[in-house]
Protein backbone atom coordinates (compact mmCIF):
# COMPACT_ATOMS: atom_id res chain seq x y z
CA UNK A 1 0.00 0.00 0.00
CA UNK A 2 0.99 3.40 -0.82
CA UNK A 3 1.24 5.57 2.03
CA UNK A 4 -1.83 8.65 1.44
CA UNK A 5 -1.19 11.53 -0.19
CA UNK A 6 2.01 9.80 -2.12
CA UNK A 7 1.90 10.45 -5.84
CA UNK A 8 2.64 6.82 -8.32
CA UNK A 9 5.03 7.45 -10.85
CA UNK A 10 4.77 5.45 -13.76
CA UNK A 11 7.19 4.42 -16.53
CA UNK A 12 5.71 4.41 -20.24
CA UNK A 13 7.24 1.57 -22.75
CA UNK A 14 6.04 1.75 -25.95
CA UNK A 15 5.19 -1.45 -27.36
CA UNK A 16 6.21 -2.38 -31.48
CA UNK A 17 5.67 -5.20 -33.82
CA UNK A 18 9.33 -5.30 -34.45
CA UNK A 19 12.65 -4.04 -34.24
CA UNK A 20 12.24 -1.86 -37.44
CA UNK A 21 9.20 0.28 -36.07
CA UNK A 22 11.30 0.31 -32.26
CA UNK A 23 14.12 1.80 -33.93
CA UNK A 24 12.86 3.59 -36.28
CA UNK A 25 10.88 5.43 -33.60
CA UNK A 26 14.21 5.77 -31.66
CA UNK A 27 15.48 7.93 -34.28
CA UNK A 28 12.71 10.19 -35.12
CA UNK A 29 12.25 10.72 -31.33
CA UNK A 30 16.29 11.47 -30.61
CA UNK A 31 15.81 13.69 -33.84
CA UNK A 32 13.69 16.34 -32.12
CA UNK A 33 15.18 15.72 -28.56
CA UNK A 34 12.26 13.13 -26.81
CA UNK A 35 14.02 11.29 -24.03
CA UNK A 36 14.01 8.05 -25.04
CA UNK A 37 15.82 4.59 -23.86
CA UNK A 38 15.68 0.96 -25.15
CA UNK A 39 14.58 -1.79 -23.18
CA UNK A 40 13.39 -4.71 -23.06
CA UNK A 41 9.44 -5.08 -22.95
CA UNK A 42 8.37 -5.20 -19.26
CA UNK A 43 6.94 -8.71 -18.59
CA UNK A 44 3.36 -7.49 -17.54
CA UNK A 45 3.34 -6.03 -21.27
CA UNK A 46 3.66 -9.43 -23.26
CA UNK A 47 6.06 -9.02 -25.81
CA UNK A 48 5.77 -8.20 -29.40
CA UNK A 49 9.35 -7.94 -30.13
CA UNK A 50 12.30 -8.14 -28.28
CA UNK A 51 12.59 -3.90 -27.68
CA UNK A 52 10.45 -1.34 -26.32
CA UNK A 53 11.07 2.22 -26.10
CA UNK A 54 11.05 3.35 -21.86
CA UNK A 55 9.79 7.02 -21.82
CA UNK A 56 8.92 9.23 -19.08
CA UNK A 57 5.41 9.87 -18.39
CA UNK A 58 5.24 13.60 -18.81
CA UNK A 59 6.63 12.74 -22.45
CA UNK A 60 4.38 10.38 -23.78
CA UNK A 61 2.44 13.02 -25.51
CA UNK A 62 5.12 14.66 -27.80
CA UNK A 63 5.94 10.93 -28.40
CA UNK A 64 3.08 10.36 -29.50
CA UNK A 65 2.80 12.92 -32.15
CA UNK A 66 6.07 12.19 -33.72
CA UNK A 67 4.55 8.55 -33.67
CA UNK A 68 1.69 9.93 -35.76
CA UNK A 69 3.43 12.00 -38.06
CA UNK A 70 6.13 9.65 -39.34
CA UNK A 71 3.62 6.94 -39.30
CA UNK A 72 5.26 4.23 -36.82
CA UNK A 73 3.76 1.59 -36.52
CA UNK A 74 3.13 0.76 -32.46
CA UNK A 75 1.33 -2.61 -30.47
CA UNK A 76 0.85 -0.29 -27.77
CA UNK A 77 1.70 1.57 -24.83
CA UNK A 78 2.17 0.26 -21.51
CA UNK A 79 1.85 2.34 -18.10
CA UNK A 80 3.89 0.42 -15.31
CA UNK A 81 3.86 2.28 -11.66
CA UNK A 82 7.65 2.75 -11.31
CA UNK A 83 9.61 -0.07 -9.21
CA UNK A 84 11.28 2.97 -6.87
CA UNK A 85 7.90 4.67 -5.61
CA UNK A 86 6.30 1.18 -4.90
CA UNK A 87 9.52 -0.74 -3.37
CA UNK A 88 9.56 1.91 -0.35
CA UNK A 89 6.79 0.23 0.94
CA UNK A 90 7.56 -2.68 0.89
CA UNK B 1 49.52 -7.14 -66.45
CA UNK B 2 46.80 -4.48 -65.74
CA UNK B 3 42.92 -6.22 -65.37
CA UNK B 4 40.69 -3.63 -67.09
CA UNK B 5 37.38 -5.33 -65.72
CA UNK B 6 34.29 -4.88 -68.23
CA UNK B 7 31.70 -7.10 -66.39
CA UNK B 8 29.79 -4.89 -64.44
CA UNK B 9 26.55 -5.89 -66.02
CA UNK B 10 27.17 -9.07 -64.45
CA UNK B 11 28.53 -7.83 -60.70
CA UNK B 12 30.18 -4.43 -60.14
CA UNK B 13 33.92 -3.99 -59.07
CA UNK B 14 35.53 -2.35 -57.70
CA UNK B 15 33.41 -1.38 -54.80
CA UNK B 16 33.74 2.40 -53.07
CA UNK B 17 36.23 1.80 -50.02
CA UNK B 18 33.24 2.77 -47.63
CA UNK B 19 31.67 -0.66 -48.65
CA UNK B 20 34.49 -2.88 -47.88
CA UNK B 21 34.75 -0.62 -44.51
CA UNK B 22 31.17 -1.24 -43.34
CA UNK B 23 31.37 -5.06 -44.28
CA UNK B 24 34.80 -5.80 -42.41
CA UNK B 25 33.31 -2.96 -39.36
CA UNK B 26 30.06 -5.63 -39.13
CA UNK B 27 32.06 -8.15 -38.99
CA UNK B 28 34.62 -7.21 -36.62
CA UNK B 29 32.58 -5.18 -34.20
CA UNK B 30 29.42 -5.62 -34.41
CA UNK B 31 28.60 -9.29 -35.32
CA UNK B 32 25.10 -9.89 -33.87
CA UNK B 33 22.33 -10.92 -35.27
CA UNK B 34 19.69 -8.03 -36.03
CA UNK B 35 15.84 -8.26 -34.73
CA UNK B 36 16.62 -10.59 -31.92
CA UNK B 37 16.35 -9.75 -28.47
CA UNK B 38 17.24 -6.53 -26.91
CA UNK B 39 21.25 -6.18 -26.17
CA UNK B 40 23.13 -3.41 -27.20
CA UNK B 41 25.03 -5.40 -30.39
CA UNK B 42 21.32 -6.32 -31.78
CA UNK B 43 20.47 -2.94 -31.50
CA UNK B 44 23.53 -1.85 -33.44
CA UNK B 45 23.10 -4.75 -36.32
CA UNK B 46 19.60 -3.44 -36.71
CA UNK B 47 20.06 0.18 -37.37
CA UNK B 48 22.33 -0.95 -39.99
CA UNK B 49 19.30 -2.52 -41.48
CA UNK B 50 17.29 0.30 -40.67
CA UNK B 51 19.51 2.86 -42.45
CA UNK B 52 19.86 0.52 -45.39
CA UNK B 53 16.36 0.01 -45.80
CA UNK B 54 15.86 3.86 -45.39
CA UNK B 55 18.47 4.89 -47.92
CA UNK B 56 16.80 3.02 -50.45
CA UNK B 57 13.52 3.73 -49.45
CA UNK B 58 15.36 7.49 -50.72
CA UNK B 59 16.60 6.22 -53.78
CA UNK B 60 13.56 4.66 -55.03
CA UNK B 61 10.58 7.44 -53.68
CA UNK B 62 9.09 4.57 -51.30
CA UNK B 63 7.66 6.59 -48.41
CA UNK B 64 7.34 3.68 -45.87
CA UNK B 65 10.82 1.90 -45.42
CA UNK B 66 9.49 -1.13 -44.15
CA UNK B 67 8.00 -2.08 -47.45
CA UNK B 68 11.51 -2.82 -48.81
CA UNK B 69 12.25 -6.59 -47.99
CA UNK B 70 15.52 -8.01 -47.99
CA UNK B 71 16.21 -11.03 -50.06
CA UNK B 72 19.63 -12.77 -51.43
CA UNK B 73 19.10 -11.27 -54.48
CA UNK B 74 16.86 -9.88 -57.52
CA UNK B 75 15.96 -13.80 -58.58
CA UNK B 76 14.54 -14.16 -55.25
CA UNK B 77 12.62 -10.76 -55.26
CA UNK B 78 11.20 -11.93 -59.01
CA UNK B 79 10.53 -15.23 -57.74
CA UNK B 80 8.52 -13.66 -54.70
CA UNK B 81 6.42 -10.95 -56.81
CA UNK B 82 5.25 -14.04 -59.36
CA UNK B 83 4.59 -16.90 -57.04
CA UNK B 84 3.73 -14.52 -54.55
CA UNK B 85 0.81 -12.99 -56.63
CA UNK B 86 0.09 -15.04 -59.63
CA UNK B 87 -2.57 -17.82 -59.34
CA UNK B 88 -3.58 -20.61 -61.48
CA UNK B 89 -6.09 -19.05 -64.30
CA UNK B 90 -4.22 -15.46 -63.65
CA UNK B 91 -2.56 -14.27 -67.00
CA UNK B 92 0.95 -12.18 -66.89
CA UNK B 93 2.60 -9.95 -69.97
CA UNK B 94 6.47 -9.80 -70.14
CA UNK B 95 8.65 -8.63 -72.97
CA UNK B 96 10.90 -10.65 -75.29
CA UNK B 97 14.00 -9.32 -73.58
CA UNK B 98 13.39 -10.97 -70.13
CA UNK B 99 16.08 -12.51 -68.15
CA UNK B 100 15.67 -16.19 -67.08
CA UNK B 101 15.26 -15.15 -63.52
CA UNK B 102 11.87 -14.13 -64.64
CA UNK B 103 11.64 -16.92 -67.84
CA UNK B 104 12.19 -19.51 -65.43
CA UNK B 105 10.08 -18.83 -62.73
CA UNK B 106 7.40 -18.14 -65.23
CA UNK B 107 7.92 -21.53 -67.10
CA UNK B 108 7.47 -23.15 -63.65
CA UNK B 109 3.86 -21.52 -62.93
CA UNK B 110 2.71 -21.83 -66.40
CA UNK B 111 2.81 -25.58 -65.15
CA UNK B 112 0.31 -24.87 -62.78
CA UNK B 113 -2.46 -23.14 -65.06
CA UNK B 114 -0.93 -19.39 -65.03
CA UNK B 115 -0.75 -18.10 -68.95
CA UNK B 116 2.14 -15.96 -69.83
CA UNK B 117 2.56 -13.99 -72.94
CA UNK B 118 5.52 -12.65 -74.35
CA UNK B 119 5.19 -9.07 -75.96
CA UNK B 120 8.05 -8.89 -79.36
CA UNK B 121 11.06 -6.55 -79.07
CA UNK B 122 12.00 -5.24 -81.55
CA UNK B 123 15.80 -6.63 -82.97
CA UNK B 124 17.60 -3.77 -81.55
CA UNK B 125 15.82 -4.82 -77.86
CA UNK B 126 13.22 -1.85 -77.49
CA UNK B 127 9.56 -2.28 -77.30
CA UNK B 128 6.73 -0.58 -78.38
CA UNK B 129 4.19 0.21 -75.31
CA UNK B 130 1.48 -0.25 -77.67
CA UNK B 131 2.25 -3.47 -77.77
CA UNK B 132 1.76 -4.15 -74.43
CA UNK B 133 -1.75 -3.11 -74.14
CA UNK B 134 -2.55 -4.85 -76.45
CA UNK B 135 -1.63 -8.31 -75.17
CA UNK B 136 -3.30 -7.62 -71.76
CA UNK B 137 -6.70 -9.22 -71.30
CA UNK B 138 -9.67 -9.56 -69.10
CA UNK B 139 -7.63 -11.83 -66.94
CA UNK B 140 -4.68 -10.21 -66.84
CA UNK B 141 -2.97 -10.06 -63.14
CA UNK B 142 0.31 -8.63 -63.77
CA UNK B 143 2.80 -7.16 -66.55
CA UNK B 144 6.05 -8.03 -65.36
CA UNK B 145 9.06 -6.72 -67.68
CA UNK B 146 13.17 -5.54 -66.86
CA UNK B 147 14.20 -1.47 -66.83
CA UNK B 148 17.21 -2.25 -68.98
CA UNK B 149 18.26 -5.17 -70.78
CA UNK B 150 21.14 -7.13 -69.40
CA UNK B 151 22.27 -8.24 -73.17
CA UNK B 152 21.52 -4.70 -75.07
CA UNK B 153 21.80 -1.76 -72.34
CA UNK B 154 18.45 -1.04 -74.08
CA UNK B 155 16.02 1.24 -71.75
CA UNK B 156 12.81 0.00 -71.64
CA UNK B 157 9.59 2.64 -71.53
CA UNK B 158 8.66 2.06 -67.56
CA UNK B 159 6.86 5.03 -67.48
CA UNK B 160 4.37 4.25 -70.22
CA UNK B 161 3.80 0.74 -68.96
CA UNK B 162 3.39 1.36 -66.14
CA UNK B 163 0.70 3.71 -67.03
CA UNK B 164 -0.87 1.13 -68.80
CA UNK B 165 -0.97 -1.74 -65.86
CA UNK B 166 -2.16 0.84 -63.48
CA UNK B 167 -5.46 1.74 -66.38
CA UNK B 168 -5.96 -2.25 -66.57
CA UNK B 169 -5.66 -3.03 -63.14
CA UNK B 170 -2.80 -5.10 -63.18
CA UNK B 171 0.04 -5.10 -61.00
CA UNK B 172 3.27 -4.02 -62.56
CA UNK B 173 6.74 -5.58 -61.42
CA UNK B 174 9.55 -4.37 -62.57
CA UNK B 175 12.58 -5.98 -62.53
CA UNK B 176 15.88 -3.23 -61.91
CA UNK B 177 18.44 -5.38 -62.06
CA UNK B 178 20.27 -3.11 -64.45
CA UNK B 179 19.21 0.30 -63.33
CA UNK B 180 19.06 0.23 -59.46
CA UNK B 181 22.02 2.89 -58.61
CA UNK B 182 22.49 3.88 -62.61
CA UNK B 183 18.86 5.32 -63.80
CA UNK B 184 16.18 7.18 -61.89
CA UNK B 185 13.68 4.97 -60.26
CA UNK B 186 10.33 6.64 -58.69
CA UNK B 187 8.18 3.78 -57.80
CA UNK B 188 5.27 6.63 -57.68
CA UNK B 189 5.88 8.45 -60.62
CA UNK B 190 6.55 5.06 -62.67
CA UNK B 191 3.46 3.56 -61.18
CA UNK B 192 5.71 0.10 -59.68
CA UNK B 193 3.49 -1.90 -57.50
CA UNK B 194 6.48 -4.51 -57.08
CA UNK B 195 10.60 -3.06 -57.61
CA UNK B 196 12.82 -5.96 -57.60
CA UNK B 197 16.61 -4.74 -57.44
CA UNK B 198 19.59 -6.73 -56.80
CA UNK B 199 22.46 -5.18 -54.26
CA UNK B 200 25.78 -6.08 -56.45
CA UNK B 201 25.59 -4.03 -59.46
CA UNK B 202 24.83 -0.54 -59.60
CA UNK B 203 24.06 -0.61 -56.08
CA UNK B 204 27.62 -1.21 -55.27
CA UNK B 205 27.26 -3.65 -52.66
CA UNK B 206 28.29 -7.36 -52.07
CA UNK B 207 26.96 -10.09 -53.51
CA UNK B 208 23.96 -11.89 -51.38
CA UNK B 209 22.06 -8.90 -51.53
CA UNK B 210 18.83 -7.57 -53.02
CA UNK B 211 15.24 -6.87 -52.36
CA UNK B 212 11.95 -6.50 -53.23
CA UNK B 213 9.64 -3.47 -52.55
CA UNK B 214 5.75 -3.89 -52.12
CA UNK B 215 2.70 -1.40 -52.51
CA UNK B 216 0.87 -0.83 -49.84
CA UNK B 217 -2.22 -2.39 -49.83
CA UNK B 218 -0.60 -5.12 -51.90
CA UNK B 219 -1.23 -8.56 -50.66
CA UNK B 220 2.13 -11.18 -51.55
CA UNK B 221 1.92 -14.67 -50.25
CA UNK B 222 4.75 -15.65 -48.13
CA UNK B 223 7.27 -18.66 -49.85
CA UNK B 224 9.30 -18.69 -46.88
CA UNK B 225 8.15 -19.10 -43.00
CA UNK B 226 10.22 -19.22 -39.74
CA UNK B 227 11.53 -16.85 -36.98
CA UNK B 228 11.51 -13.49 -37.41
CA UNK B 229 12.04 -12.03 -33.90
CA UNK B 230 8.79 -10.75 -33.77
CA UNK B 231 5.23 -12.59 -32.37
CA UNK B 232 7.21 -15.12 -31.51
CA UNK B 233 4.49 -17.15 -29.38
CA UNK B 234 2.45 -17.57 -32.46
CA UNK B 235 3.07 -20.25 -34.93
CA UNK B 236 1.32 -18.06 -37.44
CA UNK B 237 4.04 -15.91 -39.62
CA UNK B 238 3.80 -11.85 -38.56
CA UNK B 239 1.52 -10.42 -41.35
CA UNK B 240 3.51 -7.09 -41.25
CA UNK B 241 6.48 -5.90 -43.17
CA UNK B 242 9.27 -6.75 -43.39
CA UNK B 243 8.79 -9.61 -40.75
CA UNK B 244 6.33 -11.10 -43.38
CA UNK B 245 8.94 -11.81 -45.85
CA UNK B 246 12.03 -11.79 -44.00
CA UNK B 247 12.25 -14.69 -42.00
CA UNK B 248 15.62 -16.29 -40.75
CA UNK B 249 19.06 -14.29 -39.87
CA UNK B 250 19.80 -11.97 -42.63
CA UNK B 251 22.83 -11.29 -44.41
CA UNK B 252 23.85 -8.13 -42.03
CA UNK B 253 27.30 -7.24 -43.34
CA UNK B 254 26.21 -7.62 -46.69
CA UNK B 255 23.43 -5.63 -46.12
CA UNK B 256 25.65 -3.23 -43.93
CA UNK B 257 28.00 -2.84 -47.29
CA UNK B 258 25.08 -2.30 -49.74
CA UNK B 259 23.72 0.84 -47.36
CA UNK B 260 27.41 2.02 -47.50
CA UNK B 261 27.06 1.51 -51.48
CA UNK B 262 23.41 3.61 -51.91
CA UNK B 263 25.08 6.11 -49.66
CA UNK B 264 27.94 6.70 -51.76
CA UNK B 265 25.53 6.49 -54.50
CA UNK B 266 23.35 9.23 -52.64
CA UNK B 267 26.73 11.57 -51.91
CA UNK B 268 28.03 11.29 -55.46
CA UNK B 269 24.61 11.76 -57.18
CA UNK B 270 22.94 9.07 -60.07
CA UNK B 271 22.69 11.69 -62.60
CA UNK B 272 26.30 12.06 -62.35
CA UNK B 273 27.01 8.01 -62.39
CA UNK B 274 24.65 7.71 -65.53
CA UNK B 275 26.77 10.69 -67.03
CA UNK B 276 30.11 8.77 -66.84
CA UNK B 277 28.90 5.59 -67.76
CA UNK B 278 27.15 7.11 -70.90
CA UNK B 279 30.07 8.90 -71.87
CA UNK B 280 32.34 5.63 -71.63
CA UNK B 281 29.32 4.21 -73.56
CA UNK B 282 29.25 6.17 -76.19
CA UNK B 283 33.03 6.35 -76.82
CA UNK B 284 32.89 2.62 -76.85
CA UNK B 285 30.29 2.41 -79.20
CA UNK B 286 32.08 5.01 -81.62
CA UNK B 287 35.36 3.03 -81.44
CA UNK B 288 33.56 -0.16 -82.18
CA UNK B 289 31.51 0.83 -84.76
CA UNK B 290 35.01 1.71 -87.08
CA UNK B 291 36.14 -1.67 -86.93
CA UNK B 292 35.72 -3.79 -89.99
CA UNK B 293 34.20 -7.07 -89.14
CA UNK B 294 32.23 -5.97 -85.51
CA UNK B 295 28.61 -6.84 -85.42
CA UNK B 296 27.16 -4.51 -82.29
CA UNK B 297 23.73 -4.66 -80.96
CA UNK B 298 21.18 -2.69 -79.48
CA UNK B 299 19.89 0.70 -79.97
CA UNK B 300 23.75 2.03 -80.45
CA UNK B 301 22.84 5.42 -78.77
CA UNK B 302 24.44 5.99 -75.49
CA UNK B 303 20.79 7.92 -74.45
CA UNK B 304 19.02 5.13 -75.32
CA UNK B 305 20.81 2.18 -73.06
CA UNK B 306 23.00 1.67 -70.09
CA UNK B 307 26.56 1.32 -70.31
CA UNK B 308 25.90 -2.23 -72.11
CA UNK B 309 27.17 -2.94 -75.26
CA UNK B 310 27.32 -6.28 -76.75
CA UNK B 311 29.73 -7.77 -79.82
CA UNK B 312 30.49 -10.29 -82.24
CA UNK B 313 33.85 -10.15 -84.26
CA UNK B 314 32.91 -12.08 -87.89
CA UNK B 315 33.21 -15.55 -87.81
CA UNK B 316 35.06 -15.45 -84.58
CA UNK B 317 33.12 -17.21 -81.36
CA UNK B 318 32.09 -15.35 -79.06
CA UNK B 319 33.38 -17.45 -76.03
CA UNK B 320 37.06 -17.13 -78.32
CA UNK B 321 36.56 -13.10 -78.27
CA UNK B 322 36.62 -13.40 -74.81
CA UNK B 323 39.44 -15.70 -74.00
CA UNK B 324 41.31 -13.15 -75.77
CA UNK B 325 40.46 -10.47 -74.28
CA UNK B 326 41.04 -11.74 -70.93
CA UNK B 327 44.51 -13.81 -71.87
CA UNK B 328 46.13 -11.43 -74.45
CA UNK B 329 44.87 -8.22 -72.92
CA UNK B 330 43.35 -8.60 -69.19
CA UNK B 331 39.99 -7.31 -69.98
CA UNK B 332 37.48 -9.13 -68.54
CA UNK B 333 34.14 -9.42 -70.36
CA UNK B 334 31.30 -12.20 -70.95
CA UNK B 335 30.84 -14.33 -73.64
CA UNK B 336 27.74 -16.80 -73.93
CA UNK B 337 23.69 -16.32 -73.17
CA UNK B 338 24.22 -14.04 -70.70
CA UNK B 339 20.92 -16.35 -69.06
CA UNK B 340 18.93 -14.39 -71.27
CA UNK B 341 18.51 -17.01 -74.22
CA UNK B 342 14.57 -14.71 -74.92
CA UNK B 343 16.78 -11.98 -75.35
CA UNK B 344 19.20 -13.67 -77.81
CA UNK B 345 16.58 -14.69 -79.80
CA UNK B 346 14.87 -11.49 -80.24
CA UNK B 347 18.29 -10.07 -81.61
CA UNK B 348 19.12 -12.97 -83.53
CA UNK B 349 22.02 -14.13 -81.48
CA UNK B 350 20.48 -17.83 -80.10
CA UNK B 351 23.16 -19.66 -81.95
CA UNK B 352 26.11 -17.80 -81.51
CA UNK B 353 25.81 -15.71 -78.49
CA UNK B 354 27.93 -12.93 -77.90
CA UNK B 355 30.12 -10.82 -76.19
CA UNK B 356 29.17 -8.60 -73.72
CA UNK B 357 31.60 -5.29 -72.79
CA UNK B 358 29.79 -3.63 -69.40
CA UNK B 359 31.64 -0.64 -68.08
CA UNK B 360 30.78 0.81 -64.84
CA UNK B 361 31.38 4.01 -62.54
CA UNK B 362 35.02 3.20 -61.82
CA UNK B 363 36.26 2.65 -65.43
CA UNK B 364 37.89 4.94 -67.49
CA UNK B 365 37.97 6.47 -70.75
CA UNK B 366 41.45 4.90 -71.25
CA UNK B 367 40.42 1.72 -70.60
CA UNK B 368 38.05 2.23 -73.18
CA UNK B 369 40.29 3.13 -75.40
CA UNK B 370 42.69 0.04 -74.61
CA UNK B 371 39.54 -2.03 -75.18
CA UNK B 372 38.64 -0.72 -78.97
CA UNK B 373 42.31 -1.57 -79.33
CA UNK B 374 42.19 -4.59 -78.46
CA UNK B 375 39.11 -5.72 -80.39
CA UNK B 376 40.59 -4.18 -83.36
CA UNK B 377 44.05 -6.12 -83.42
CA UNK B 378 41.62 -9.68 -82.82
CA UNK B 379 39.23 -8.01 -85.74
CA UNK B 380 42.59 -7.85 -87.68
CA UNK B 381 44.01 -11.37 -86.99
CA UNK B 382 40.64 -12.86 -87.76
CA UNK B 383 40.26 -11.89 -91.29
C1 LIG C 1 17.91 -8.17 -65.96
C2 LIG C 1 18.42 -9.12 -64.92
N1 LIG C 1 17.57 -9.79 -64.15
C3 LIG C 1 17.99 -10.65 -63.19
C4 LIG C 1 19.34 -10.85 -62.96
C5 LIG C 1 19.75 -11.80 -61.88
O1 LIG C 1 20.48 -11.14 -60.88
P1 LIG C 1 20.93 -11.89 -59.55
O2 LIG C 1 21.90 -12.94 -60.00
O3 LIG C 1 21.56 -10.85 -58.71
O4 LIG C 1 19.73 -12.50 -58.92
C6 LIG C 1 20.27 -10.16 -63.75
C7 LIG C 1 21.73 -10.32 -63.56
O5 LIG C 1 22.33 -11.30 -63.83
C8 LIG C 1 19.81 -9.27 -64.74
O6 LIG C 1 20.66 -8.59 -65.49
Amino acid sequence: MLPVGERINYDCYILFPNHHEGLRLHKELKAVGIKCTIAPPPRAATSFCGISLLVAEDLIEPARQVIDRCGVKIEGIARIPREASTSGGK
Amino acid sequence: MDITYLDNAATSWPKPECVYQAVDRFNREIGANPGRGSHRKTIEAGMLLLETRELLARLFNVKDSSRIVFMPNVTYALNLGLKGILNPGDHVVISSMEHNAVARPLHALEQTGVEVSVVQCAPDGSLDPHDVELAVRDNTRMICMLHASNLTGTIMPVEEVGRIARQKGAVFLVDAAQTAGVLPIDVEAQHIDLLAFTGHKGLLGPQGTGGLYIRPGLEVRSLIEGGTGSLSEEVSQPDFLPDRFESGTPNTPGLAGLGAGVKYLLEVGIEKVRRHEQELTELLLSGLKEIKGVTLYGPCDSRRQTAVVSLNVAELDCGELCFMLDRNYGIISRSGLHCSPLAHRTIGTIKKGACRLSPGYFNTGEDIEKTVRAVAEIARGSR
